[in-house]
């Protein structure tokens, strides 16, 4: 019984020790995903065709903006532009207290192309928060080779 | 990604597997169960997450600490109760009885003839000696256990006694 109640308190104040850092402290990298990390997480999940976790990666506002429906398009239609996916590179461009932007470079078996995906924080972790831009981007679609 | 933020996580994940195993009382590696065999492979595929930040470090905390405290209330479970037990371990399985390999137990565990015989010569068993072998079964973490008939165990000192007896009842 002893074994279990130190069991808790271990877990107990583990969260509480996340919490102090993240929402006391402010911490919006170490013990939270940084804004590049969860970007290239949003765009590997669309290409790979895990819509799914993609929406988890959104914004309260995004998801409800954007249905399961709307993410499996912009999943199918990053998938039928880039081919497979072969590698994502991230880089946060401008990241203002609890916003960032970040340029998100794809590139797949038969193009490369570069997203800009707004992120903002939510609850102390940083989400997507433009899906309707990012799909804007993929349906434009330019002749092949260019970047958008 | 800064190298002195992963160091960072990693530590952090560090200690907090420290303390989590610290409390738990797991067993050592070689008495580990499979359960917690498979247990430990999923926590380190969990850590590699965390230290990289694909998760929130709080979902590694979840992850981890969840497991981990379902093993020890279902170890606790096993420790009281001999079904719960048995359950979660399995009965050992008999490969060998009165010196027979069991066809099915064999097949059942995926062990040939070949590894049986590999098995048995490790704990010094050699094919000429499997008559002796009253029953051999793997224990829990892969061990095999044998257990040898009565007539086919080494001569000690009672039995010395007793052939001192029966040449004395002989002479008589």
């Amino acid at each position: 019984m002893k074994a279990l109640l130190n069991m808790t308190a271990v877990l107990t104040a583990s969260f509480a020790l996340i919490a102090g850092v993240v929402f006391g402290l402010g911490d919006d990298e170490t013990l939270v995903s940084p804004p590049d990390v969860v970007a290239r997480s949003f765009v590997e999940a669309l290409g790979h065709g895990r819509p799914e976790t993609a929406r988890d990666l959104l914004t309260q506002h995004a998801g409800r903006s954007a249905s399961r429906e709307a993410v499996a398009k912009a999943s199918r239609r990053l998938r039928s532009r880039i081919g497979d996916l072969e590698s994502v590179e991230a880089t946060v461009r401008n990241r203002r207290r609890n916003r960032a932007t970040v340029h998100v470079e794809i590139e797949g078996t038969r193009m490369r192309i570069t997203l800009v995906l707004p992120l903002a924080r939510e609850s102390g972790v940083w989400r997507v928060e433009g899906l309707g831009d990012a799909l804007t981007t993929i349906a434009r679609r330019p002749p092949q080779g260019r970047t958008l | 990604m800064s190298p002195l933020r992963i160091a960072i996580r990693a530590a952090i994940a560090y200690v907090f597997l420290l303390a989590l195993l610290r409390v738990s009382g797991k067993r050592l590696l070689a008495e580990a169960t499979g359960m917690q065999f498979v247990l430990a492979i999923v926590v380190g595929d969990l850590i590699d997450d965390a230290v990289f930040a694909s998760v929130p470090f709080a979902q590694f905390v979840a992850a981890a600490g969840t497991l981990t405290l379902l093993e020890f209330l279902i170890a606790m479970a096993a420790f009281h109760n001999m079904r719960v037990w048995r359950f979660m371990e399995g009965e050992p399985p008999v490969l060998l009885q009165n010196g027979m390999p069991r066809r099915g137990v064999k097949r059942h565990e995926r062990i040939n003839r070949k590894e049986l015989a590999s098995l048995l010569r490790l704990a010094g068993i050699s094919a000429a000696q499997w008559a002796e072998i009253k029953r051999a079964r793997i224990e829990e973490g892969g061990i095999l256990a044998v257990l040898r008939h009565e007539w086919a165990k080494p001569a000690q000192r009672k039995d010395a006694e007793l052939v001192k007896e029966r040449v004395r009842r002989r002479s008589q």
